[in-house]
Parts: C-alpha cells; sequence; structure tokens
C-alpha cells in the first residue's frame, strides 16, 4: 500500500507540465514528474518517498516520439524500455534496456525515468554517453538542448522543475560496432555486478559502465588507455582499471577483488574483439 | 504411491528450493547485524526461467506401520541437492566447495585460495 495520498496529473503539453510543476511546487505539494511510476510506486510502498502530486509526461505528444528525423534518431522520454528493444533503431540501447529489472518492469520503466532514476544503475545512460547524444530538457527556462556528458556527472543533473522532453541521437552511431555485457553476483535478472556497453568509433573504442563504481559513468582517461594499440590488451586494461574514477565499489553484487576480475576478464574480450 | 503425482511434485519443489540454496539463497548481514537483503528485490530464489529439467524417480520400500504401507514424503526432495551441486561444480572447478550458497565469486574465491 502507498501510504501518502498524492494527485495524479496527465498534462498534454509541454508548456502545461512545466505551469503545472510551477503551480504545485508553490502550493507546497512537491510535485514529481512521472514516467513508468515503477520507482515512485516500489518507493511508495516502502515509504520511501512521499509526494503531494506527480505530473505523469508521457500524454505530452514530444515525449512518446520514436522516429528517425532527419539526421537523427528521437527517442521521447516516454517511450517505455520494451518499445526501444521492440522497435531496435538503436541495437545498443535496446540491449540495454532488455536487461534492466524484468520483462514486466521493462513495459513500464521509461527511458527518461530510467536516465533519472534513484537507483543507481541507470543502465540505460552507457549507450547515451558513447553517442554523444543530445538531451532536451524542458523547464521554467524554456527548452534546452543539451549534451549528455554535459548534463549527466554521475547522476542527471537537472534544474528544479525541468523534466527530459527527448533524446536524440545522430544516425552513424546507430550502426557503429558495440558491445554490451552485463554480469550479476548469479541471476540473470539482477542488479548488475559490472555492466559494460562499449562501441567503436573511428576506430577509437568507446567505453561506459554501470556499478564498476557507485555512479554510472565513461572515462576517457580510460579509454586512452584501452586505445593505445601499440600496448598488450591485458597491460591496457589493467591500468584502464586503475584510472577508474573511483574506488571499485565491496557492495552485496560482489567484492571489488572479485569486481575487478570480471571487469578485466569482461574489458580483455570486448577490446579484442572491437579490434579483430 | 497413495499419489504419484503429487509425490513427484513435492520432489521436484524441494529440488528446485535445494538448488536455490545451494546456488544463491542466502541472508545477508552487515558489520552491525542489520540484515541487508531484506526484499525479494536483493534475496534471490530461482526463477521460473532458470528450472533445469528434474527427473524423479522411486525405490518403494514399503512402512510397514503406515496405513496401506505408506510413508510420509515431505522434504527428502531437498536434502541430497546442495551436496549434488557441490560435488559437481568443484569437480568441475578442482577446488572443494564445501560451503552454499555457490555463487561465482566463491568458486573464483577457492581458487585463488588454491593458487597460494
Amino acid at each position: 500500500m502507498i501510504t501518502c495520498n498524492f494527485e495524479y496529473y496527465r498534462p498534454t503539453s509541454i508548456d502545461q507540465a512545466v505551469r503545472l510543476f510551477q503551480h504545485l511546487d508553490q502550493t507546497g505539494k512537491k510535485p514529481i514528474y512521472y514516467g513508468g511510476g515503477t520507482e515512485i510506486i516500489s518507493m511508495g510502498r516502502m515509504d520511501n518517498i512521499s509526494t503531494g502530486s506527480v505530473i505523469d509526461i508521457k500524454e505530452i505528444p514530444e515525449c512518446r516520439l520514436l522516429e528517425i528525423r532527419g539526421s537523427h534518431l528521437v527517442i521521447g522520454a516516454g517511450i517505455t524500455l520494451t518499445q526501444i528493444h521492440e522497435s531496435n533503431n538503436f541495437p545498443l540501447l535496446a540491449q540495454a534496456g532488455a536487461r534492466v529489472a524484468d520483462h514486466t518492469m521493462q513495459n513500464k520503466i521509461t527511458l527518461g525515468g530510467n536516465l533519472c532514476s534513484t537507483i543507481v544503475y541507470r543502465e540505460a545512460v552507457l549507450p547515451l554517453l558513447l553517442t554523444d547524444a543530445e538531451i532536451i530538457v524542458a523547464g521554467p527556462r524554456g527548452t534546452r538542448a543539451l549534451p549528455i556528458n554535459q548534463v549527466f556527472d554521475q547522476c542527471m543533473n537537472l534544474d528544479k522543475g525541468e523534466f527530459i522532453v527527448q533524446v536524440k541521437v545522430q544516425k552513424p552511431f546507430l550502426s557503429y560496432p558495440y558491445v554490451h555485457v552485463k554480469r550479476t553476483r548469479q541471476d540473470k535478472i539482477h542488479y548488475p555486478l559490472v555492466t559494460i556497453c562499449a562501441l567503436r568509433a573511428d576506430k577509437e573504442i568507446r567505453a561506459a559502465f554501470s556499478n564498476v563504481c557507485p555512479f554510472p559513468f565513461r572515462s576517457r582517461a580510460m579509454e586512452k588507455e584501452l586505445n593505445r594499440s601499440s600496448e598488450p590488451v591485458g597491460r591496457r586494461v589493467d591500468k584502464a582499471i586503475n584510472l577508474a574514477p573511483a574506488g571499485l565499489p565491496n557492495d552485496l553484487e560482489s567484492s571489488s577483488a572479485y569486481r575487478r576480475f570480471v571487469l578485466k576478464n569482461l574489458l580483455t574480450s570486448i577490446v579484442t574483439e572491437l579490434e579483430g | 504411491m497413495l499419489n504419484p503425482k503429487a509425490a513427484k511434485g513435492l520432489v521436484m519443489g524441494a529440488m528446485g528450493m535445494g538448488l536455490g540454496l545451494g546456488s544463491r539463497e542466502s541472508f545477508i548481514y552487515s558489520a552491525d547485524q542489520k540484515l541487508q537483503n531484506t526484499s525479494l528485490r536483493t534475496y534471490k530464489v530461482l526463477r521460473i526461467g532458470e528450472q533445469p529439467e528434474y527427473l524423479v524417480d522411486w525405490v518403494e520400500t514399503p512402512n510397514l506401520a503406515g496405513p496401506y504401507g505408506a510413508r510420509g514424503l515431505a522434504e527428502h526432495g531437498i536434502l541430497g541437492i546442495h551436496a549434488a551441486l557441490a560435488n559437481a561444480l568443484s569437480k568441475a572447478a578442482g577446488v572443494e566447495l564445501d560451503q552454499i550458497p555457490i555463487i561465482p565469486q566463491l568458486i573464483w574465491e577457492k581458487v585463488e585460495e588454491a593458487k597460494l
């Protein structure tokens, strides 16, 4: 049971949503934007969230797009992981999304919701970091287009009252060679022990990680080491892992030593495959 | 055998439970003894898609003290499964795996220990 009462709004335009947020905020209703609701509902049941109102963005037409427009693939923030997987416009994102939670949840979880999740894994962000995606954000300051590598630093850094409308990815990135791997403590359907997305763009390997550190990231310093093709792969991988932006965590999924072992094996085979 | 289908179902269920206990189920406590995996999100049980094929057969020995020679069945199916799993994985990994649950990290740790 969800113990707090809250109002549910379903605006049909960006403008309405933004104004609604400001109004609800001023009247003390602590509004939150609502995508698939999986996190709000499960946290509500555990009494970990309290809100007076939610604003569902799934009826805003811009948030429902999933199509190629000119030189970009446009994915609305209200599109579910299942829709992304079934359309398969962006195979790397399709695969990453298809390993978030289980299939029933993927039918509900939206792209925008996963990117803004308070659960730290946010695996859908990895393909976007690798493809220099553009994030279209709407809020009191109007609508802005922001490079993902600027707006995402450990988590999505949006201003109060802002929400993600769309994600845009340049077409060429959609067909670059890629690898997605997820390892868990034991079961297929579980939080990641390590998730890696990697892509070869212009002969350079790019790699992004979830739960290698307590936040998802892409590291240029690590990529530089991985691409040092004059050195043996094993040494490159070791050096890259040492450059991770934070220590490898000891958590419920694994010890940091085992995590390093798994990461090293996976990166070695990824680099070998993408260079091969 | 009074109810062969129920008996088979009971043993299959027990074998599944045994596999879960052998391969993943355990309570994890913090240093100050607080339970860490308090929901099915983190306390993992075997999912339907992970069930192997179970072969169940019987050696019937009538229990003369029971009605029609019957005896209770209950948890017989669970008892040997962790040991069977541990034996199989020990043989495959070349190390003694003598604790459960046997997760990949445990196998790796035992293999690393054996190298020392």
